[in-house]
């Protein structure tokens, strides 16, 4: 045989290449019966030697090769090893040296070879060719794309109007974030919108008034003796659900001498409720006097941490006038939970070291979301369990370099100057740092100032924002919209110029994980294949969009490509000299790394709070002095007391603001027409739809649901029995799900693990664009979440409606 | 068809009733009719004329050769699905897709065991037992299916005439009819494993236990001169792989000190349907209490 040689002639059909070969005499040696069909290669098998592959020319027959890069799926950036044969990806597995999966990957990163192969990409620039909406496009050549996007936004910027562009970018963390948001900056616009999956906000939100973090708690589950989780998917719908599940295989594994206890209170049975030891029910939204109730009874009971209460941490004294209020008959009245239950919890909680409490996106869903994530800190802080082993850590980012300062012109000064679209900082959203829900809102009034483009990176909300219709609106008043997705998504297809990005198989990029326990790791992206389409990696994109720009835009870019860029800043791992790859030279620094696929720091955390706490008073915040200063300017701006000020805001006086505190959850609806509290809940598999254009995910969350393959592409509401019975409802009707806003078509579900007063329908399915696999296939549950954007954090909250079922 | 001799036909018989016992008698005339039917047996069945002893618990290895089996920890497994997904992605199984059409029709090599109504049990990975007596190869008129030495009940793709005995027979429901030739849009077939072929319509398929990864890791130790050691196989197959919480431990039965030995001596240890005498190769290792489909029935 032949060793190097092209691929075979694709005519001859009676080549027998060499794969199929050893595919054919491997399964006979298997079967043990050699005889028995050797001449022919098997006829029915789909042959890939006729699909034609980009750069397979590079590659001999038979060759492959196993790709460390990391995954793409979701924002977790988990480490993958791509098997690539003959320059086609055929499995993508977890990489053993990524410390978030450790060799072991979750459904959604396996499938990443659909997103890669997904028959319905978009394959070159394209330009609107008709009316917005008609689906009509002219495909161009990506100088043409370079130059319409220079003249626009160059245009924008002669006329010192550079704060009228808008950025919405979906990632929360990574170099690609903060490239866009140096374009914004050198370009003289304050309007970059973090697009956060909604909920996660809340948590970002808290973790920076009480830990100065930006980043999401970080739970070192795999070490803890206790979890308390209130209502978090840790085993579902938490942003790092594998890892959990993995801490706690390596917990109930190889902890011989204990198992951790993992107590789910939640009012559903969810699945992690199922999973985890204990299940207690609990009334709806009411986790923050859970917390605060649990937290009196320690303080009580003398069981809190006092010396890490005493070194580390701020306005203790003043929580515990707050604590006062939740005495565990009050608490017991409104949670619905046993005064009993409480007070083991609470011997529970002490009497196990280290205990955690976990919150997540799932249990911060409701109108009060910032007042559970901030009561489920404090709790983790009155337990003396941030910082060490078994506990809540803040975010330990890798040491990566950061780019040079830019110097902005006076047209980006004048630009930067101008006050955000949104809001933020402002009277309206005196805490956020970015109000995305309320970009329709000012784009529609025009106030303070028009839009007049718009950028689009990872983020569709046309589709996933509460209430998308404001969205679609606001966007038809957008006179240039421009969309790096490399899938006809929602926000995509009415945008006016699309460059598409790679797939996450085809480009280098960063892979900034999450924040994860005690260490600190960072993880490459690299091309496993070779581009299949005209697409370009954004980052190169918008590095060669602001070089044709100009001034200060093009000096802030002084990068070839990404991969520089990136590269520049990662040499910071190499400097620190004490993670996992050990390298004479950078050079050699950066190719071990690109081998190995994930750089990781395990060096024992210490204690170094003064470094952890990045607040005002470098401690942990009971009392936010963030928020106090935050609150005071704007009501000094107001010539109001702050008092006054939070109260016309409909939030209680400055002394609870600051502090956590419980407030009751809001539903959009009265009790008497819509009856049903609807739960719109992210599945394992598709999350909030970006995955929904991947068959596999689609039948597996069915799988999980019971139901047949061909259900599970419907939208299904899932109802307790006894409500089903009461509405004369069986499994697989159609009904309407009305919300004071809108109403959709599911299918019923009767389910025993729903609690009664809900309705449950999974995110994710009813894309009205995003391919084949996608299109038209169910209904999505957000058109009927009206936005109800939370003063005070500047969030619209995804569990905060009410409906009603009625048969279709 | 009548053209074998009688008594091959009758030692068919013999070696069915044996383990018939427990069957339902509906299953139980099943495999009978089956077997008259085709009034024709090959000659690979032979080897395996082990009787089970009913009710006893007893290892299903004999103490010689390789006998591949598998842990699945209930403890542990989260039911997040990954080894579904890298079953299908490995062994190039096919999606349905929303064709009311193909309602009924999925392939699921893998799969969840849904939770009951009643909320009790939890979400089951349910791969082939790869029962040591296994019923599938009794019925198969045309030795299709088979057992290997090792213990893996696998399957010529090309010899099935699609008559479904075996499907029928599996008391786990663990094998599937290919309906039709698999739909895949032109991009997607690039990501076929080219180690596994795909199947055409009108033939059973089923979990392998990814035996062409066992073929290459035989190639590798026989390249590297040395043993299969129980490290190499504990993960092996895509699902055991991939698998977040490790809930998923592959390896050899017949030897002791095999992990997967070690847990299904474990008292958690239990198998599904075990008195039907089928003596699946895989074990449930309960979360509390043992857990089973025949729960109810025993």
């Amino acid at each position: 045989m032949s060793q190097i040689k092209g691929k075979p002639d694709p005519m001859d059909t009676k080549a027998l290449s060499r794969r199929n070969f050893f595919k054919t005499s491997g399964a006979l040696a298997a079967a043990g019966a050699l005889t028995a069909c050797f001449k022919r290669q098997d006829p029915y098998s789909i042959s890939q030697d006729k699909i034609p592959v980009p750069g397979s020319d590079k590659w001999y027959a038979g060759e492959e090769k196993t790709i460390a890069s990391s995954c793409g799926q979701c924002p977790i950036n988990c480490g993958i090893m791509v098997r690539v044969v003959e320059g086609r990806a055929v499995k993508i597995n977890g990489n053993p040296n990524s410390l978030l999966v450790g060799g072991k990957l979750g459904p959604k990163g396996q499938t990443g070879l659909f997103t890669l192969y997904d028959p319905d990409r978009i394959q070159s620039p394209l330009k609107r060719d008709g009316e917005r909406g008609s689906g009509k496009w002219k495909e161009i050549s990506w100088e043409e794309a370079y130059s319409e996007v220079a003249a626009k936004l160059g245009a924008l910027r002669n006329n010192s109007e550079s704060h009228k562009l808008s950025v919405i970018c979906g990632r929360e963390r990574g170099f690609m974030r903060d490239l866009l948001e140096r374009f914004c900056k050198s370009y003289g616009t304050p309007n970059f919108f973090d697009s956060l999956s909604t909920n996660d906000g809340t948590l970002f939100e808290a973790m920076e008034l009480m830990m100065g973090s930006s980043e999401l708690p970080g739970y070192d589950a795999a070490n803890s003796a206790y979890i308390l989780s209130l209502g978090a998917g840790i085993f579902e719908s938490t942003c790092n659900g594998i890892h959990f599940a993995r801490s706690q295989g390596i917990s109930r594994r190889e902890n011989q001498t204990r198992r951790t206890k993992i107590v789910q209170v939640e009012a559903n049975h969810s699945l992690t409720a199922k999973e985890s030891d204990e299940w207690i029910p609990i009334k709806v939204g009411t986790y923050d006097v859970l917390a605060l109730g649990i937290a009196n009874q320690l303080v009580k009971a003398n069981l809190h941490d006092m010396d890490f209460i005493n070194s580390y941490t701020h306005g203790f004294d003043k929580f515990l006038s707050v604590l006062e209020k939740y005495p565990s008959d009050k608490v017991s009245e409104i949670t619905g939970i046993p005064e009993k239950d409480i007070y083991r919890l609470t011997w529970e909680l002490a009497g196990s070291k280290p205990a955690l409490v976990v919150v997540d996106a799932r249990s911060a869903a409701t109108s009060n979301g910032l007042e559970i994530a901030r009561c489920a800190l404090a709790l983790n802080a009155l337990l003396g369990n941030i910082g060490r082993p078994g506990g809540l850590f803040s975010h330990k980012s890798a040491p990566v370099l950061d780019w040079a300062q830019i110097k902005p012109d006076t047209i980006a000064q004048h630009g930067l100057q101008q006050p955000a679209l949104d809001g933020r900082g402002l009277e309206k959203y005196p805490l956020a740092n970015s109000v995305v829900d309320a970009f329709p809102e000012s784009v529609l009034s025009g106030n303070p100032y028009s839009t007049e483009a718009l950028l689009i990176y990872y983020s569709n909300p046309l589709y996933t924002k509460n209430d998308p219709e404001q969205f679609k609106k606001a966007f038809d008043k957008i006179p240039f919209i421009v969309s790096f997705s490399p899938f006809m998504d929602e926000s995509t297809f009415s945008a006016d110029l699309i460059l598409p990005d790679h797939t996450y198989l085809e480009r280098w990029e960063d892979a900034t994980p999450p924040a994860m326990g005690p260490n600190s790791s960072m993880g490459i992206r690299r091309p496993v294949v070779e581009p299949l389409y005209k697409s370009k990696n954004t980052g190169d994109v918008v590095i060669e969009i602001a070089q044709a720009l100009g001034a200060s835009v093009g000096e802030s870019f002084p990068w070839k490509n990404f991969k520089e860029a990136m590269e520049e800043r990662m040499l910071g791992l190499y400097n620190a000299r004490n993670g996992s790859i050990a390298a004479d030279d950078p050079e050699a620094f950066l190719k071990k790394l690109n081998k190995l696929g994930a750089w990781n720091d395990e060096s024992a955390p210490g204690e170094n709070f003064a470094e952890a706490f990045k607040t005002p008073s470098k401690k942990f915040e009971f009392y936010s002095q963030m928020a106090e200063s935050k609150i005071r300017k704007i009501a000094q701006g107001k010539k109001k007391s702050p008092d006054e000020y939070l109260r016309d805001i409909g939030k209680p006086g400055m002394q609870s603001v600051c502090l956590p505190h419980s407030e009751e959850p809001t539903f959009t609806g009265t009790e008497a027409e819509f009856p049903l509290l609807l739960r719109p809940y992210k599945n394992i598999t598709y999350a909030i739809g970006s995955g929904a254009n991947i068959p596999y995910l689609r039948e597996l969350a069915g799988l999980q649901k019971g139901l047949r393959a061909v259900e599970s592409w419907r939208s299904w509401v899932e109802v307790h029995p006894s409500t089903a019975e009461k509405l004369g409802l069986e499994r697989g009707d159609e009904v309407w799900v009305e919300s004071p806003i809108g109403k959709i078509k599911a299918s019923v579900l009767p389910t025993v693990t729903v609690s009664p007063s809900m309705a449950l329908m999974a995110l994710g399915s009813g894309h009205t664009q995003l391919g084949r696999f996608a299109k038209g296939k169910g209904a999505n549950p957000k058109r009927l979440i009206p936005a109800n954007i939370d003063p005070l954090s500047g969030l619209s909250p995804r569990f905060s409606t009410r409906v009603r079922i009625t048969r279709a | 068809m009548n053209m074998k001799p009688a008594d091959s036909t009758e030692n068919k018989m013999l070696e069915i009733s044996e383990p018939a016992e427990g069957l339902g008698r509906k299953s139980f005339l099943k495999l009978l009719g089956a077997a008259a039917v085709t009034g024709w047996i090959g000659s690979a069945f032979g080897s395996e004329k082990k009787k089970a002893p009913q009710g006893e618990w007893e290892k299903v290895g004999d103490g010689k050769k390789r006998k591949w089996g598998m842990a699945i920890d209930l403890d542990l497994c989260s039911g997040c699905g990954s080894c579904v997904v890298a079953c299908h992605v490995e062994n190039n199984v096919p999606f349905t897709g929303d064709d009311p059409k193909k309602d009924g029709t999925e392939i699921n090599w893998m799969t969840l065991l849904p939770l009951r109504q009643e909320g009790e049990g939890q979400l089951t990975p349910l791969p082939c037992m790869h029962c040591e007596n296994p019923p599938c190869v009794k019925v198969c008129p045309v030795n299709a299916t088979f057992q290997t030495e090792e213990g893996i009940v696998d399957q010529i793709w090309d010899r099935c005439i699609g008559c479904r005995y075996c499907e029928n027979a599996c008391p786990y429901s663990r094998r599937y009819f290919n309906w039709a030739e698999p739909e895949w849009p032109e991009t997607y077939k690039q990501a076929l494993n080219p180690d596994v072929a795909t199947r055409p319509g009108g033939v059973v398929e089923k979990c392998t236990f990814c035996v062409h990864r066992i073929r290459d890791l035989k190639e590798k130790v026989r390249a590297e001169d040395r043993e299969i050691t129980d490290d190499d196989v504990r993960l092996l197959p895509a699902c055991a792989q991939s698998c977040p919480a490790e809930a998923i431990i592959f390896g050899d039965l017949n030897d002791e000190d095999s992990l997967v030995s070690r847990l299904s001596d474990s008292p958690r240890a239990n198998r599904l349907l075990e008195h039907v005498g089928t003596k699946p190769k895989v074990f449930y290792l309960a979360k509390e209490k043992p857990i089973g489909l025949d729960r109810k029935e025993s």
